[in-house]
């Protein structure tokens, strides 16, 4: 195996005395479609945080392509290539799914505050070539009869939707989905599904994707990660880790 | 790809968006209305009063853009708006009256002084928020009052100072521009004409930059800024960047407003400057910029409609009383409050909105698209 993409050791933050993190590890391949699981409060989101540098982990080391995070601002693990989207959607309810995706180029588009007021030749230019991107990720994400709308009026699963969208406009190497389905009904969970395992495997995006379901990663998943009270339990296939002993009893279990 | 294209699109995806964009849209032919207005308007008001009304109105429309950017925009609430005004007032002054520089040297220079001083303050500035920021720009107001007070050299102190006059060759804007013996603008008509051009070039920037990378990032900072960071945009650098372009426009508005008036004095650049400003954007509509003209319109123009008023409404006196009674400034006082009240509790995005409202209702005129009725 080479080098892997992104590496994550002895990951370990707590709250008040609660360890939401205890010593994670795990690495992620260029190319794959990692998952982790766990219960309710076993630490997924707490994970995320830590990877886009909203919390500050106590120990451990976080690093893409070689190149540690640890300590970097949030605005610099982005343009590092990695982008996310939240458990609770945090979209910009008042802009337009257009500038809400237009919004997500900031860190490809060069434009100063003179050529901003200006907007004359590079920077007209600009905004242009990034507006071709961002209709054409609209469209892959159907989202394309959208773009005029504002955010804040859309139904919750395509503020997700939009959110995922905001995520690829951003051409991340790695992509961060916390609990994509969450809220979702069947239908709309099998479209997000379909649509996360296509953007994987047609865009080539590396993707780290946690759920609190287990039966919608299973099916799109190449490694699952398990959590369970900020230890890492299990880490193997969808099919190997559906048959450990201490997935069963620590989390299926509880769930049956 | 079914997948990817199953959920509701309304269009098919190989047609380009639909961009409401005709050559007349009613966005534009309302600019084109408004600029015509503006143009023909100094040559049929004849009312001094008035017409020295719309001149200041045209200049502080440029100050309440800047705070559209600051506040409405970045929605940073500062109340420094008076100090970075005053700035650019007594470096317009300085490098106009007493270095003798021509006007577009000290107008651009005015509003980079003021910029300059806004990067000063950013670093603070941008990593306190809400009240607390604007408990420290209010600071800067005070900070900037003495400082005037006490450079007696710059400022003339209480007794204030001449501001730089804007000449064409050898015309001064302030006695009107002549051909000859023929008088071609009165000195009213050329501040207007004059103000004007420079707010068009203002609001254009300010248009502009709302609809570029960094005025996406200004909104994405003022409605969630660990979102914004996520999406790459760096917080405290784009509150910075958001500061120096609001200062410029403030130190523009500033060196404008003095020469028009000709004369100036350190207490005009108080708090109630700055609250003025703010209430512009307010009664307006935040982060637009037909709102800041709007509320730039009301604030400048209400109190002069009160005055005039209360010579006919009964109780109520014209001018300032010791007596007690209700007095002219008293009542307009107490309309500015209560239409600031009445905004925040009934329309939140400002006088613009229900204008808009109105508008829309109209029948609509040659190229424009019916479908944004629908929509709306
Ligand atoms: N900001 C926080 N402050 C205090 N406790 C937190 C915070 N964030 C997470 N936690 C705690 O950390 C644990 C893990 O939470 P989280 O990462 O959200 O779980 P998950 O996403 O797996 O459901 C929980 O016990 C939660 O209460
Ligand atoms: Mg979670």
């Amino acid at each position: 195996m080479s080098a892997a993409l992104f590496e994550v050791e002895d990951l370990t933050l707590s709250f008040a005395g609660v360890r939401a993190l205890d010593g994670v590890d795990f690495t992620i391949d260029e190319g794959e479609l990692f998952a982790v699981i766990g219960p309710n409060g076993a630490g997924k989101s707490t994970l995320f945080n830590c990877i886009s540098g909203i919390y500050r982990p106590e120990s451990g080391s976080i690093k893409f392509g070689g190149r540690q995070l640890l300590g970097s601002a949030p605005h610099r693990i982005a343009s590092a290539g990695i982008a996310r989207t939240f458990q609770n959607v945090d979209v910009f309810p008042a802009m337009t799914v257009e500038e809400c995706l237009l919004l997500a180029r900031h860190q490809h588009l060069r434009s100063g505050p003179v050529a901003s007021m200006v907007r004359w030749g590079r920077s007209a230019r600009e905004e242009r070539a990034a507006l071709r991107k961002v209709t054409e990720v609209a469209d892959r994400l159907g989202l394309g009869g959208l773009l005029q709308s504002t955010v804040g009026t859309l139904p919750h699963g395509i503020q997700k939707r939009v959110e995922l969208a905001r995520s690829l406009c951003m051409e991340p190497r790695l992509l961060l989905l916390d609990e994509p389905v969450a809220g979702m009904n069947h239908e709309e969970t099998a479209e997000m599904a379909a649509t996360l395992s296509e953007v994987n495997s047609d865009l080539g995006v590396t993707m780290l994707l946690v759920e609190h379901d287990m039966s919608m990663v299973m099916g799109i998943s190449h490694r699952v990660c398990v959590l369970d009270f900020g230890r890492r339990i299990a880490l193997d296939t969808p099919a190997n880790v559906v048959r450990d002993e201490a997935v069963i009893d620590a989390y299926l279990g509880g769930a049956l | 790809m079914s997948v990817l294209t199953s959920p509701p699109a309304p269009r098919d995806a190989a047609t380009p968006a639909p961009r409401a964009q005709g050559l007349l849209t009613r966005g534009r032919i309302g600019v084109l209305l408004w600029i015509a207005a503006m143009v023909v308007l100094p040559l049929v008001l004849r009312s001094e009063l008035w017409l020295g009304i719309g001149i200041l109105t045209l200049i502080v429309g440029v100050g309440a853009l800047g705070m559209q950017v600051i506040t409405g925009l970045a929605g940073q609430i500062s109340l420094g708006h008076a100090f970075f005004m005053g700035i650019g007032a007594y470096s317009s002054a300085w490098l106009g009256a007493d270095k003798g520089l021509p006007w577009w040297l000290w107008l651009p220079a005015a509003g980079l002084v003021a910029a300059t001083a806004g990067a000063l303050v950013a670093p603070v500035a941008v990593r306190i928020r809400g009240l607390y920021l604007a408990v420290a720009t209010l600071a800067l107001v005070f900070i900037g009052l003495y400082a005037w007070e006490t450079w007696t050299s710059l400022s003339g102190g209480v007794n204030g100072r001449p501001a730089a006059p804007v000449l064409f060759g050898d015309q001064d804007l302030s006695l009107g521009i002549m051909a000859g013996d023929q008088v071609i603008l009165d000195a009213f008509q050329a501040w207007w004409y004059f103000a004007l051009a420079i707010l068009l070039v203002v609001m254009l920037l300010t248009h502009n930059l709302k609809r570029s990378r960094l005025g996406r990032a200004f909104m994405a900072v003022r409605d969630k800024d660990v979102a914004a960071a996520v999406v790459g945009v760096p917080v405290t650098q784009t509150k910075t960047v958001a500061f120096v372009i609001s200062s410029f426009f403030a130190g523009i508005s500033g060196a404008l407003l003095v020469s028009y008036m000709g004369y100036f004095t350190p207490s005009q650049w108080h708090l109630m400057l700055s609250v003025d400003f703010i209430a512009m954007i307010v009664i307006g509509g935040m982060g637009t910029v037909s709102g800041a003209l709007l509320g730039a319109l009301f604030v400048r123009a209400m109190p002069e409609v009160v005055n005039h008023a209360s010579g006919f409404l009964p109780f109520v006196r014209k001018g300032t009383s010791t007596d007690g009674g209700i007095t002219g400034p008293l009542l307009s006082g107490f309309l500015y409050g209560l239409v600031i009240v009445l905004i925040l509790l009934f329309e939140p995005n400002g006088i613009r909105a229900l204008l808009l409202r109105a508008w829309r209702r109209l029948p609509a005129p040659l190229g424009s698209s019916r479908e944004r009725r629908k929509t709306s």
